[in-house]
């Protein structure tokens, strides 16, 4: 593929030379300020801006595109190439959007596979009666399980929100709130990224990262911590309001509408 | 007359000659004295009830840290022993910036893969968390080449420094510098010998003659350096000149570098830190004092031994040890470790990264003289293994594809899901050379592993796009802007009529995927793919759907990081932190997280991909790792069977395996065949949790019909449970035709 684009370029650049030495001859008599050759077809830096006395090069792919809305021909699907005129002059010449033209094999009756002349459209209430509200990935034990067959079905493990943390996750984490208690907010940081290594699924420590992001001023940070709390924290909810609280704080401090949005979102979807 | 003016001009000349010399003395000594190189260390080891940790592997770390296995109680630090899966180790302790690692005395025991109990060995105090020290995995070196570890006067054991000084200069604190007594000594002794048999220098003056001079041996240097040593000694104190003396005095050399001090000597030749040399270790490194290269113990081990044993004697003289025991550490061996240790660093490919990292933060001669301490990520025992499954698992491939022997080549790199470190780099199946380091510099076509990027910005687009939408297999013609035709066909080149988008991802089909990326548009799958952490330049041709797209395997992982990691993109870092060498942190390296993807569209992916896993080209996996190590991934494999990739990732650990060939020839490997055993083989030996994604409360499962992705109708079809953004799962249900057998000249729609 690649090399079909540098052969193909090294042929357009010839064909440019051609062009020129062809269009010169043609216009000599009119004394034309042009330079010797057309502007290389070889991709430009976007920061050059157009020059004044534009004349655009004799190709057919710098000629400015129209739309083209053309009357979709039946049984194809084509896409209109966006109206980026400016890529299209001072970039390579496949900047632009293919065009999709799908050729479906006549498929035999046989395999008509979508006939539905009579589904029923079932109206919107019906839908949350299909949900089923599982998490399959729930029943994957954390960690090894040994000998199934003497202990039985094993309990499903507790969901996340409620698990207590390891003694010395905890302790990471009293001794980070003392840290930034005193003022060494990037000492607590670095405690609870280590207790985050020791247990990487607690909400609670999730949380208190965000927190100390948003003492330190690192807003967006503390709004993408906080975020991740959020779906481990689900069953708990003074906690996740907690998380929704602090998005939004933040949220406030940064101007950022949308996280507003999310936050609102997520109230009226789970309360 | 004139005498008086010869002599008048020829004081002032010395005065002058004096004076400069004393000015040299001043700048060399009040300056900065020695250009320390970088040192980079790996992960401190964190031990904590609970923790994952194999037996073998504790004691493979507490190797590489030069620790010695010993039976009974250890008494010292750097000693541990074992018994069965319990450890009493005594550890050496280290100083990170704002927390101590005291030295300690422990206790833990193993079952079944766990740390099961950790605590003191002398007291009953609980012990809920500590760290072993770090493992010293590379240095960065100042353009001398020289090394050192600096030791304190307060450091080192007494009996060196008063053997050091019995046996080099007995009045060292009674002199000014220079000692005529000994000097005049000296030359009755090499008069009656008729050859230089003594000296007559004073500590000072060896230190002056190895700072400053060279090894010239003529009356003037001799006068010059008598001179500095008393300008040397009324600038500063005899202490002060003692540690220097420690810290400067030639003691051997490891290939291009020379080895000054006895802290560096003390692990170039016993692997251990100065405070646990015994004496006669402590006598051996006194007496080389006097020639290094000379007294080589690896070189002339019985020169070595006469002049250690001399240098006991002399101590038993002057009274630093009893003559007793002068006589038992006589009998004893030179404990010297038999190999020096490699002076280049075990892991060159981690190392790489480290160093581009750092460049972007420091100037080079900054990091080859300041003598920073650089913390990274890096895990010993993953790396180690990770070099050993490579190596073993491409050798036998290229067995079984009876390829010329050192054809085939591979590389690996892993790191953690949550905080995005790089655990462990391998660049190739030639590890311990600094050679081409393919992990990082080896770019080539990543073929399907760009899937799961395309999908997941159709997912994005939830209204138009779920894991149910049908998308036809069969053959797609894709017009380029020049004109030109693309006709991309499915690997098997077969046409299965409509597929799920699950199954397009799940089976690795191309049409649908150039389907639904060009329909999609290629500025919004280039723009997602860029913000999955691949900043290489995509052009948005088509052919990059299904892989036209060089990146290193480097590249690969930080895409499928931001998957694995909830669709947050953080960058893969390798450095934790870094610290001058006075114990304070320079700079920092926190987590750092962006969110790039919604965590409902990444979700749908992950379950796409670990159903790959379950049923699609990965099903490998489901045989030979246990059930209960969920993992997620995409095989990857370009045209011609040229590259094999495998990029997948569990709970804890993300991994990128490639194998091809360097000269780019066909390998007859395809991802599937490949490298997803290099990746199983890794994973079936490295502990990990389980892939066990949040589900995002938008999410539901909604039992659909496995053909047509409609809603499952149980009168017909298959079910299967999939997960839908709510309110965009299929609101139809599965149409079930029945087929009458009277009517058979239609044919009749199949079930």
């Amino acid at each position: 593929m690649f090399k079909q684009t540098a052969v193909k370029q090294c042929i357009v650049l010839f064909l440019s030379l051609a062009g020129a030495a062809c269009s010169s001859t043609d216009n000599r008599a009119r004394n034309t300020n042009r330079s010797a050759l057309p502007p290389s077809p070889m991709p430009q830096a976007r920061l050059q801006a157009p020059r004044n006395i534009y004349v655009p090069p004799v190709f057919d792919e710098y000629r400015p595109q129209q739309p083209s809305y053309s009357s979709p021909l039946r049984g194809y699907e084509e896409y209109a190439p966006e109206k980026n005129y400016r890529d299209s002059y001072t970039s390579a010449i496949e900047r632009q959007p293919p065009a999709v033209v799908e050729v479906l094999k006549p498929k035999p009756e046989i395999q008509a596979r979508s006939v539905e002349p009579l589904a029923t459209v079932v109206q919107r209430e019906d839908f949350s009666k299909n949900e089923l509200d599982i998490d399959p990935f729930a029943s994957v034990p954390d960690r090894e399980v040994l000998s199934v067959s003497r202990q039985g079905p094993a309990a499903p493990p507790p969901p996340r929100s409620t698990k207590p943390m390891s003694r010395a996750a905890k302790a990471l984490s009293l001794q980070a709130k003392a840290e930034s208690a005193v003022g060494r907010n990037d000492a607590a940081i670095n405690k609870v990224e280590r207790a985050l290594r020791i247990e990487p699924q607690s909400p609670l420590l999730w949380n208190q990262l965000a927190n100390l992001n948003f003492k330190k001023g690192r807003y967006d940070q503390a709004i993408g911590f906080a975020r991740k709390a959020l779906p481990m924290a689900s069953g708990n909810r003074d906690l996740v309001q907690k998380n929704l609280d602090l998005m939004s704080k933040a949220a406030v401090k940064t101007g950022n509408t949308r996280v507003f949005k999310e936050v609102l979102d997520y109230k009226k979807q789970n309360f | 007359m004139a005498l008086l003016v010869a002599i008048v001009i020829g004081a002032v000349v010395a005065a002058a000659y004096v004076l400069k010399l004393d000015d040299q003395v001043k700048t060399q000594f009040a300056g900065k004295l020695w250009a320390l190189p970088a040192r980079v260390f790996a992960r401190p080891l964190e031990l904590y009830e609970g923790q994952t940790l194999f037996a073998d592997n504790l004691e493979k770390e507490l190797r590489l840290l030069n620790y010695s296995k010993i039976k009974g109680k250890p008494s010292g630090t750097g000693q541990f022993s074992r018994n069965g899966n319990t450890f009493v180790i005594y550890s050496r302790g280290f100083r990170f910036a704002e927390d101590n690692e005291p030295e300690r005395a422990f206790q833990l025991t193993i079952k079944k893969g766990r740390i099961a109990s950790l605590k003191h060995a002398n007291n009953d105090d609980p012990l809920n968390l500590m760290r072993i020290e770090p493992l010293l995995i590379g240095n960065f070196y100042p353009s001398h080449n020289e090394d050192r570890v600096l030791v304190q006067l307060d450091e080192v054991a007494p009996m060196l420094l008063k053997g050091l000084i019995a046996v080099e200069d007995k009045n060292y604190y009674d002199h000014v510098g220079v000692n005529p007594k000994s000097i005049m000594r000296a030359l009755l002794a090499n008069a009656k010998a008729g050859q230089t048999v003594q000296g007559g220098s004073t500590l000072t003056q060896q230190l002056v003659k190895n700072f400053y001079l060279n090894n010239e041996r003529s009356i003037k240097r001799k006068v010059n350096e008598a001179t500095m040593a008393l300008l040397l000694e009324l600038h500063s104190t005899k202490d002060k000149i003692l540690e220097t003396y420690l810290n400067e005095i030639y003691l051997g050399q490891n290939k291009k570098r020379a080895i000054h001090g006895f802290g560096l000597a003390s692990q170039f030749y016993f692997s251990k830190p100065i405070r646990e040399l015994a004496v006669d270790q402590i006598a051996l490194l006194i007496g080389m004092a006097k020639g290094a290269s000379y007294y080589d113990p690896r070189r002339f081990p019985k020169r070595a031994l006469e002049r250690r044993n001399l240098v006991l004697d002399i101590m038993a003289r002057e009274s630093v040890i009893t003559n007793a025991d002068a006589e038992t550490y006589k009998s004893q061996p030179l404990h010297i470790t038999a190999n020096a240790p490699p002076s280049v660093s075990p892991f060159p490919a981690y190392l790489e990264l480290v160093k581009s990292q750092l460049q972007r933060d420091y100037q080079e001669e900054d990091l080859r003289s300041e003598g920073l301490l650089i913390f990274t990520a890096m895990d010993p025992i993953v790396q180690l293994t990770a070099e050993k499954v490579l190596s073993k698992r491409v050798a036998s491939l290229e067995r079984q594809q009876r390829m010329k022997r050192g054809k085939l080549n591979g590389a690996i790199v892993v790191s953690t899901v949550q905080d995005s470190e790089v655990l462990a780099i391998v660049g190739g199946r030639d590890v311990r050379y600094a050679g081409y380091n393919r992990a990082m510099d080896a770019k080539r076509q990543i073929g399907s592993l760009v899937k799961p990027g395309v999908f997941l910005a159709a997912l994005e687009s939830p209204k138009k796009y779920t894991l149910s939408s049908l998308i036809s297999d069969g053959p797609v013609k894709v017009r380029l802007s020049d004109g030109k035709v693309w006709e991309p066909g499915n690997y098997d080149h077969r046409d299965l009529g409509r597929v799920t988008l699950e199954d397009a991802l799940v089976k690795s089909r191309n049409t649908p995927t150039v389907r639904v990326g060009v329909t999609l548009g290629m500025n919004k799958v280039v723009e997602k793919l860029h913000d999955l952490g691949i900043t290489s330049e995509i052009p948005p041709y088509p052919s990059v759907l299904l892989g036209a797209l060089e990146l290193s395997p480097l590249e690969v992982q930080q895409m499928y990081q931001t998957i694995a990691s909830g669709g947050t993109y953080t960058p893969l870092k390798s450095i934790r932190f870094v610290m001058d060498s006075f114990g304070q942190t320079l700079k920092r390296y926190p987590l750092n997280v962006k969110q790039v993807a919604t965590p409902e569209a990444n979700y749908l992916v992950t379950y796409a991909m670990n159903q790959i896993t379950k049923r699609g080209t990965a099903k490998y996996l489901s045989r030979s790792l246990p059930a209960w190590k969920n993992s997620a991934g995409k095989t990857g494999t370009t045209n011609n069977k040229r590259d094999s990739w495998y990029a997948g990732f569990t709970g804890q650990h993300v991994a990128s395996v490639w194998v091809g060939r360097d000269d780019n020839k066909e390998t007859g490997l395809t991802g599937g065949t490949g490298a997803i055993k290099v990746w199983s083989d890794l994973f079936k030996v490295l502990p990990t949790r389980p892939l066990k994604p949040v589900r995002p409360g938008k999410v539901r499962f909604v039992k659909v019909d496995s053909d047509t992705g409609l809603l499952y109708n149980s009168n017909c079809g298959k079910s299967v449970t999939r997960p839908f953004i709510r309110g965009t799962q299929p609101r139809k249900y599965r149409v079930c035709v029945v087929a009458t057998p009277m009517e058979e000249t239609v044919p009749v729609p199949a079930e």
